[in-house]
């Protein structure tokens, strides 16, 4: 479904992404593991569009995507919840979550768009009463579940999560992810960028893991959780 | 690029083919047009420290030079009545300094007030204050003469030597070239350091103790000063002046002359202001399209030499000229200097005591009744779901936000914690959760610009050269390197901030913390996106501050960190405390278990 | 009586022009953080066009709005690409030069095509005077009054109730995190500067029986409405209006009953001290810049 190539991208002389290439199948989770610095988010915004890349394809659907801008990509069906949540603090819940389907309103879906909301709210029962809150004024957890909905109601093919867990306490990241469950439960497809990497290899089918701007490792979740390297540089864990 | 040598040599070149001008073309109109660059390029250095190097736009400095000519006109005028000053010169004289003072007496007044504003704000309250003084030159006839503006403005002279267009011309160059060597001093010092920094991020330049509202306004009187005395310069090289001289779009010419030549560069304002004085010159029938023709020099310059026609020229900003470097001291000296300054500090158990700290935000509480004591060398972790109040407590604690209600003891002694170089200068550095270096300027650099509670620059030591200044200098540079070779960092003095990695940059804004030689230190989520291997070191460089007797808060939700070097623990839920004590029983607590660490907590212990 | 009431409603007239100019600052400094700094110019160019549409080619009114609004947005989306689009990446102040260069340009071509000498235009509405006892305006001038509160409801409802118009505002907010949601940044971006432009161009409209039309016009016009502007906070579009009206209130009182030439210093003195006072001005909210 996405099919990264050779990608290269770098901010001024510094080269962040050094000929990345990987792959996510229709209807997996895949998780990107890696320390700080490393380049997991750089990625995740390129692959957005935020970033344009030095070299390299994204192909996403059979389309080559490298050169489109990042309204366009998220249009045809990749969407980013960027790190740190980012809502529109002075907006509604319910704004917040129209300006997410902002193209289907605009094609005219209002019965569908308000159709997945409800579904939406199956999901996330604890919106429910937030819809005319300022989403500024919520939790970092509900803020966290207001992005993911804010994406999932553009009926996104494939979502690209950057550090979903970051800031959150503990508690609050257990539920999450067993949202994130629900929603590949529901046939979508996901891509995970997460710094705690136990809690990605659980929920994940395959993870690559990147250093320094590369895969360095890559394999189905079980085969990771026993490599000794992933062990002992993100799991903290004695090797062995 | 051009090599530095090159640049190097053409500089006497130059300097001689001006200097002989004069005997080649005596009094022609085209020297007449070089003191006009002179005076013009005095002006645009001055403006160039302000925008180029500070970040700070001014679109007013026509009217800061009418201050200059206006007062300097008006002075000497009056003094040429004294029989000996006019005699000997000093009218005039005295008059240029007077004119100097009160431009940047009115630097003063404009930028006290508007200084605390940004970018286009403060563009637009200049161009205001531009008018009005224009409007007052217009208007205040008795003073200023209205339209008709003053004349028979005295030349300036020496004796019976009286300053004719070929002495003023050796006036004037002698004039462009101290303000030259001033703005490379200034630039290339710690003083310059200090303007980059807060040009960088002032909420960093505060957190290590800079006065940013206050360097913000001494560089706007210094800049208006050089307006000053090109507008002095003017009025007795033309000898009378009136308001059109120092119209909005005289100010323009100035910023287009700084951005032409190339702002942020030592030359660029020189260049810009010799080829916007000239260049009208050049071209006949100009006067009906000029606006058109400056309008589509200002866009051809800003899409095709965004850098200035001296973009090229720009080497590295370097605030380290001519350093010697001594031998690089062990890192363990750096935290000896740490302990040193703990010594002479009286045995305490409470070096900071926090009684009822309060904070609202418009009707919302984000922290209430918060107390907590801290001994020296004692780490002391904060920890509570998101958005409970950490950061803001962090925030009172380092003057970033003033508490509501309570109160915050040093020592035993309640201190008043107004601004984060307040608290910097209290012995209180801090680290940021989303991390604020300052991108441009290397990693010793960095840490050398923290320094201001110890050594802070002044202008003098830095313009003058001064042994004592160098002398300093040298000694920052040496701790700087003991502390980066401290966290760790000590293969990459000569880095840019901006080019380290993640971890990296956690690490150098400790050591930038350290420099301010904290008694207190406040870590705000230092280990958020740091892999195992990385927090890991960041334990060992926790626990050594402590050993050097640093008292430290830590604000963290990684708690594998957390249990393994705090003393205490303080959990805050909803801005309140609500529970407090040893790692090990916090989490044995079953309301901080509910609220914040989920029931299996397995997962954090990993 | 007479005298205060009348130098109050040509203050409110002018005030209401000011508000309309000083909105413009505020559109496409909340969506893309620079401003136009050359408003003033061209709410000058929309003056001069009405003079050639109304007065010189006879136009009818209608007409002529028409026709300016369409020139109007030619003009913003050329000056956005121009001054704006170039600079936007750049991260920096640059566009506080290249909006002012473009509005140098306005006022050199206008003289050139339209003389250095100020033409008169006639009122819309004829010289004569609407009057309920003591109370008394100009048509003109009740005009200016109605089109600000007007334009002002519809600028409330298209930001509140429209999409586009909450998509204004989440651009304002980030627009990097807008994109994300598939909208087209680019395209509000541009738009915003092509209102900015249309209301400067209509602000012209409605003022130049008033003003006369020359070319520098509009100079003094955009320097007040972003005193204006910054009184009230940039973010606050409700704030401008009211801030905009009483200043105009005030100035007239103050030029009616003392000495015309202190007006402007006293304006812009107004401004500095409320800038010192509270730098996001009266109506705005602090920024909550985080550390």
């Amino acid at each position: 479904m996405l099919r990264i190539e050779e990608l290269c991208v770098g901010y001024g002389s510094l080269d962040v992404i050094r000929g990345l290439s990987f792959e996510v199948g229709q209807g997996e989770i895949i998780a990107l593991l890696g320390s700080n610095g490393a380049g997991k988010t750089t990625a995740l915004r390129t692959i957005a569009g935020l970033h344009r890349a030095a070299s390299g394809r994204i192909v996403f659907d059979e389309a080559d995507i490298t050169e489109w801008g990042a309204a366009r990509i998220a249009g045809c069906g990749l969407r980013l919840v960027p790190e740190g949540r980012q809502l529109f603090p002075d907006h509604t819940v319910m704004e917040n979550l129209e300006l997410g389907a902002y193209r289907r309103l605009r094609a005219g879906g209002k019965q569908a768009v308000r159709k997945d909301i409800g579904e939406f709210l199956d999901l996330f029962p604890a919106i429910g009463t937030l819809m005319g809150q300022k989403a500024g004024l919520l939790s970092g957890g509900e803020q966290q579940m207001v992005a993911i909905g804010r994406a999932f109601i553009g009926r996104p093919k494939l979502l690209m999560l950057d550090e979903p867990s970051l800031g959150l306490a503990p508690i609050l990241v257990k539920s999450l992810f067993e949202a994130l469950r629900k929603l590949r439960d529901g046939g979508m497809t996901l891509l995970l960028v997460e710094q705690m990497a136990q809690m990605a290899l659980d929920i994940c089918d395959r993870a690559y893991v990147l250093e320094a701007g590369s895969i360095r490792l890559s394999g189905n979740r079980n085969e990771l959780l026993d490599h000794p390297h992933v062990l002992e540089a993100y799991l903290g864990k004695a090797a062995g | 690029m051009i090599p530095p040598a090159a640049v190097r040599a053409a500089w006497p070149l130059l300097l001689l083919l001006l200097a002989a001008m004069p005997l080649v073309t005596p009094g022609s109109y085209f020297q007449f047009m070089l003191i006009l660059v002179f005076i013009h390029a005095v002006v645009a250095i001055g403006l160039n420290i302000l925008t180029g190097y500070s970040g700070l736009f001014s679109l007013g400095h026509a009217a800061l030079m009418a201050m200059g000519a206006y007062t300097s006109a008006l002075v000497s005028k009056g003094l040429a009545a004294v029989p000996v000053l006019a005699a000997t010169g000093f009218h005039v004289w005295i008059g240029m300094i007077a004119g100097t003072v009160a431009a940047a007496a009115f630097g003063a007044v404009l930028a006290a007030p508007s200084l605390r504003l940004k970018g286009p704000y403060l563009a637009m309250v200049t161009v205001a204050f531009g008018w009005v003084v224009w409007k007052i030159l217009l208007e205040w006839v008795e003073v200023t003469g209205g339209e008709l503006g003053i004349t028979a403005i005295p030349k300036a002279n020496i004796g019976p030597l009286v300053l004719t267009t070929s002495y003023f011309y050796y006036f004037a160059l002698a004039a462009v070239v101290l303000a030259m060597v001033f703005q490379r001093n200034l630039i290339r010092s710690a003083y310059g350091r200090r303007l980059l920094a807060v040009r960088h991020s002032e909420i960093a330049a505060a957190s290590v103790g800079i006065n940013v509202y206050g360097v913000k306004v001494k560089v706007f009187v210094i800049s208006a000063a050089l307006a000053g005395v090109g507008g002095a310069l003017f009025a007795h090289q033309q000898n009378f002046v009136n308001p059109d001289n120092f119209q909005f779009f005289s100010s323009v010419f100035f910023l287009l002359a700084v951005l032409f030549g190339g702002a942020g560069t030592l030359i660029g304002p020189v260049i810009g202001a010799a080829v916007l004085t000239l260049l009208p010159e050049l071209l006949h029938g100009f006067d009906r399209i000029r606006l058109i023709v400056y309008g589509v020099f200002i866009l051809a310059t800003l899409y095709f030499q965004p850098n200035g026609v001296a973009g090229f020229l720009r080497l590295k900003v370097t605030t380290l000229p001519g350093l010697r470097r001594e031998e690089t001291p062990a890192p363990a000296a750096a935290i000896e200097g740490l302990r040193l300054d703990r010594s002479a500090a009286p045995e305490t158990d409470a070096l900071l005591e926090v009684r009822s700290l309060t904070k609202t935000f418009g009707g919302l509480t984000a922290l209430k009744d918060v107390s907590l004591k801290l001994a020296p060398g004692r780490v002391h972790a904060v920890i509570g779901p998101n958005g409970a109040g950490k950061t803001t407590l962090i925030n009172l604690l380092s003057g970033f936000y003033r508490p509501d209600a309570g109160e915050i003891r040093i020592e035993g002694r309640p201190a008043d914690i107004r601004s984060m170089h307040g608290a910097a200068g209290l012995g209180i550095a801090r680290t940021f959760q989303t991390i604020k270096l300052f991108g441009d300027l290397t990693v010793i650099e960095n840490v050398m610009v923290a320094f201001e509670r110890h050594a802070a620059p002044r202008l003098w030591d830095s313009v003058g050269r001064t042994a004592r200044g160098q002398r300093e200098e040298g000694r920052r540079m040496r701790e700087a390197e003991a502390l980066i070779a401290f966290v760790g960092l000590g293969d990459y003095g000569m880095t840019p901030a901006s080019a380290l990695s993640y971890g990296h940059r956690r690490l150098l804004e400790i050591a930038r913390a350290l420099a301010v030689r904290p008694r207190i230190l406040l870590l705000d989520e230092p280990a958020a996106g740091l892999v195992a291997e990385e927090i890991d070191a960041l334990r060992r460089l926790i626990r050594s501050l402590c050993e050097a007797g640093i008292a430290i808060i830590l604000v963290e939700h990684r708690m594998e960190l957390v249990t393994a070097i705090s003393d205490e623990v303080t959990v805050i839920d909803y801005g309140e405390i609500i529970a407090h004590g040893e790692p090990g029983a916090i989490q044995r607590d079953r309301r901080v278990i509910e609220a914040y660490l989920g029931s299996a907590n397995g997962n954090a212990q990993d | 009586m007479e005298f205060f009431l009348h130098i109050l409603i040509s203050g409110i007239a002018t005030g209401a022009i000011y508000s309309l100019i000083a909105v413009g600052y505020s559109i496409t400094f909340s969506t893309m953080q620079i401003l136009n700094f050359a408003l003033g110019m061209w709410v000058m160019i929309g003056g001069m066009l009405t003079l050639t549409f109304n007065v010189m080619f006879g136009l009818d009114l209608a007409v002529t709005l028409l026709a300016l609004i369409v020139v109007m947005i030619l003009l913003g989306i050329v000056g956005e690409r121009v001054s704006v689009h170039p600079f936007f990446r750049a991260g920096s102040d640059v566009w506080v030069m290249s909006t002012l260069a473009v509005g140098f340009l306005f006022i050199n071509v206008a003289e050139l095509i339209w003389g250095r000498n100020p033409e008169p235009v006639p009122p819309f509405f004829g010289d004569g005077i609407i009057a309920v006892g003591a109370f008394a305006i100009f048509p003109q001038q009740l005009l200016v009054i109605v089109s600000a509160l007007v334009i002002f409801l519809a600028l409330h409802l298209f930001y509140y109730r429209t999409l586009l118009g909450k998509a204004f505002r989440a651009t304002a907010h980030s627009s990097e995190v807008t994109s994300l949601m598939g909208i087209n940044t680019r395209l509000i971006c541009v738009l915003s500067y092509v209102i900015t432009s249309v209301l400067a161009g209509v602000a012209g409209f409605i003022i130049v029986p008033i003003t006369f039309a020359e070319a520098q016009m509009g100079t003094v016009l955009g320097l007040k409405a972003f005193a204006i502007a910054i009184i009230a906070g940039l973010g606050a579009p409700r704030g401008i209006l009211v801030c905009g009206i009483a200043y105009g209130a005030l100035e007239g009182l103050a030029s009616g009953y003392f000495y015309t030439g202190i007006r402007d210093i006293l304006g812009f003195s107004l401004m500095i001290l409320v800038l010192f006072l509270r730098p996001e001005g009266l109506f705005g909210t602090p920024s909550s810049e985080r550390a």
